[in-house]
């Protein structure tokens, strides 16, 4: 009888977990019937895939313009923010993978000046996606139901507002800066970027250990 | 009172839990995850059922280390169905925490649910050991459902148990050091780790340090070994204070007899006489190699009691009328609770079931009690198997029952016997309309 109600019980939470898998590779998948609705989605994906491998290849360019300037902990972070916007662009081309399109970006040759300058444009540049672009592109994929898009722009959202503290931090302490000793982690997971820290065991925003982190300094 | 304390206590346990996991998956840096998509889902879900998995393990420790006020207050009876219970859902929630996780994770790094599974392993702290943790809790489970059926011995449960603990700690390594909702909110954090040390504390308060202190207190000691039929044994222990030693007539012991060959197992038994304050007498069959060594222990022998455990006593009923049932060595408490009831003046019918006359134990004892009963006091032995017994041949069914005790339903009832013939009886005795509050029932041990 309990014998019974006990295997029961584990076979729907085996069928359940299956089930809920199952739906959201479907959900991911589903391309909207209707000939229109997901057009907005997918022009933000494609916007985002645009901004986030030009922002890889304009930090990859401050990071060497911070190395010449012998600023090197502010080049260890321009090097895993590059990273971590790789990663990004990578999430959002998986998402366009899924609506049936091919993601291409035309990447502009970055604008470098002043490492000062660099963070200062670095900064404006992650301030407007966390607080204006991606919630809005988030609310547009979630009303087009396209839950895969959505979490594609939450993952990135929150690691720009990593990005932000850190160029902040980086733009206050410019001259301590410039000693190299600053390590930063990027999660291989979902691009979260932090200050290396034994406390730090797991990424927060995606649950990922400290094993799946790439280390920069 | 005690008990609506004891389950609203119990109750905000688990209200903090839900209040801590909610507040760290709604303000989640990607967003409410219990509303969100469905990889959030399966990631809170999966870590809620490894939080309620693992207060669930507690909440075994406290009713395993069974502080005398819990049996008091719920009954061990049914704290060995609520043990069992929370058994039961144990084993579902521990299988859904791996399986949601593994799902969700998989979906979120994009990759098969399997390289996940292997990723788990090789790359997560700690959660090697929980796997194999689980795989040891799932064996000493399946193992303990398929031999349970029969009558388990208790080397049997032992075994299991440890396992079970080895199994336990297995599994803490990782919730701390993956476990996210503990590496992303400090103030859970330390509220589990508090959780932790009141469950073993009271585990180790109950089961170790109260015992020691009695043993400290009492001394106590084998004073004589008496044999009662071929296979059954009556240990008699003595000690100081004994008086004051708050054991009642139908209550059992966890005893350790620290005597070469006897001492790395503690064993169960039922007093099986009424405190008289002089002794204690434990009365054992030989049923596996631990009981089979008991007519060899010496006197003189010191002994390590942690007890007295159960509610299985007179203190529970003021019923005038009682209706004592035992099966073959179960009849250790009910041949105590006989003589308590007596000596209160109360009314008795004890039914004791045996295969055969050679097995019958206490049958002098019982003779001399019914004759010191003034009549309060009527046994009636009933043989399964017996072709030369002139008296009641059989097994002790509703229609004996019905024969033997008319006014079955005036009375309370107390059974104790093998598991089957338990099972049986309550079944009987559910037939004939007696209600189950009525009926007090005794297992011997967790
Ligand atoms: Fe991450």
């Amino acid at each position: 009888m309990t014998k019974l109600r006990m295997i029961s019980v584990m076979c729907s939470i085996v069928a359940l977990s299956v089930g809920l898998a199952h739906e959201v590779r479907a959900a991911d998948a589903a391309v909207p019937a209707g000939a229109t609705p997901a057009i907005t989605t997918l022009d933000n994906l494609q916007a985002a895939y645009q901004g986030e491998s030009n922002a890889k290849a304009r930090y990859e360019a401050f990071a060497v313009k911070a190395d010449e300037e012998g600023y090197k902990s502010v080049a260890a972070l321009f090097r895993a923010a590059a990273h971590s916007e790789g990663i990004h662009a990578n999430k959002h081309g998986a998402a366009l993978k899924e609506l049936g399109v091919a993601s291409q970006a035309t990447v502009e040759k970055p604008v470098v000046k002043s490492t000062q300058d660099n963070l200062e444009a670095a900064l404006g540049g992650e301030t407007a996606e966390k607080t204006s672009m991606y919630p809005a592109f988030i609310k547009q994929a979630e009303a087009d139901k396209n839950l895969g898009a959505a979490r594609s722009f939450k993952g990135a959202m929150a690691s720009e507002a990593g990005h932000v503290l850190l160029f902040k931090e980086a733009l206050g302490n410019l001259n301590e800066w410039k000693a190299a000793g600053q390590e930063f982690i990027v999660c291989q997971i979902c691009g979260y970027t932090a200050k290396n820290t034994a406390t730090l065991q797991k990424c927060p925003v995606c649950a990922a250990p400290r094993l799946k982190f790439d280390i920069f300094k | 009172m005690k008990k609506a304390a004891c389950l609203l206590f119990l109750g905000c346990q688990i209200l903090v839990i839900l209040g801590f996991w909610g507040w760290n998956h709604v303000y989640h840096p990607m967003g409410n995850q219990l509303t969100g998509d469905r990889i959030g889902q399966l990631l809170a879900y999966g870590r809620l059922a490894g939080l309620l998995a693992a207060f669930a393990i507690l909440l075994q420790l406290i009713l395993i280390g069974r502080g005398r006020w819990i049996g008091r207050t719920f009954g061990l009876d049914r704290l060995t169905h609520l043990h069992h219970g929370v058994g039961f859902a144990l084993v579902s929630l521990l299988l859904a925490h791996p399986i949601l996780l593994t799902f969700g994770h998989a979906l979120q790094a994009d990759v098969s649910p399997w390289a996940q599974f292997i990723d788990f392993c090789r790359s997560w702290e700690d959660v090697l050991a929980a796997v194999i943790g689980l795989g040891l809790l799932l064996g000493a489970v399946a193992f303990s459902v398929a031999v349970v059926v029969k009558r388990i011995r208790y080397e049997v449960w032992y075994a299991t148990h440890l396992t079970l603990y080895l199994a336990l700690a297995l599994a803490f390594g990782h919730q701390l050091s993956v476990g996210s909702d503990f590496t992303d909110n400090r103030w859970f954090r330390i509220y589990w780790i508090a959780l932790y040390a009141g469950a073993f504390g009271s585990l180790i308060l109950n089961r170790g340090i109260r015992p020691l202190l009695d043993f400290v207190r009492h001394r106590f000691v084998v004073a004589r070994v008496v044999e009662e039929t071929t296979d059954v044994t009556s240990v008699y222990i003595e000690g100081r204070n004994l008086p004051v030693f708050p054991v009642e007539a139908g209550q059992f012991m966890t005893v350790r007899f620290l005597a070469p060959g006897f001492r790395w197992e503690a064993h169960p038994f039922s007093m099986s006489c009424r405190p008289d304050g002089k002794h204690l007498r434990l009365t054992i069959k030989q049923l596996g190699d631990f009981t089979r060594r008991i007519p060899k222990l010496r006197p003189g022998t010191r002994v390590f009691i942690d007890g007295p455990h159960g509610i299985f006593t007179a203190r529970h009923n003021a019923s005038n009328k009682l209706l004592l049932i035992a099966g073959g060595i179960g009849i250790t408490p009910i041949r105590a609770l006989a003589e308590e009831f007596v000596v209160e003046g109360r009314e008795v019918i004890l039914l004791y079931g045996n295969r055969n006359k050679s097995a019958v134990v206490f049958e002098q004892e019982l003779e001399t009690l019914v004759g010191s009963s003034a009549g309060r006091l009527r046994v009636v032995h009933v043989m399964s198997d017996d072709p030369a017994w002139i008296g009641e041949r059989g097994r002790i069914d509703a229609e004996r029952l019905a024969r033997l005790v008319p006014d079955v339903l005036l009375r309370e009832v107390y059974l104790c016997g093998p598991p089957l013939m338990m099972k049986s009886v309550r079944s009987a005795l559910a037939r004939l309309g007696v209600s189950r509050r009525r009926l007090h029932d005794e297992r011997f041990a967790l």
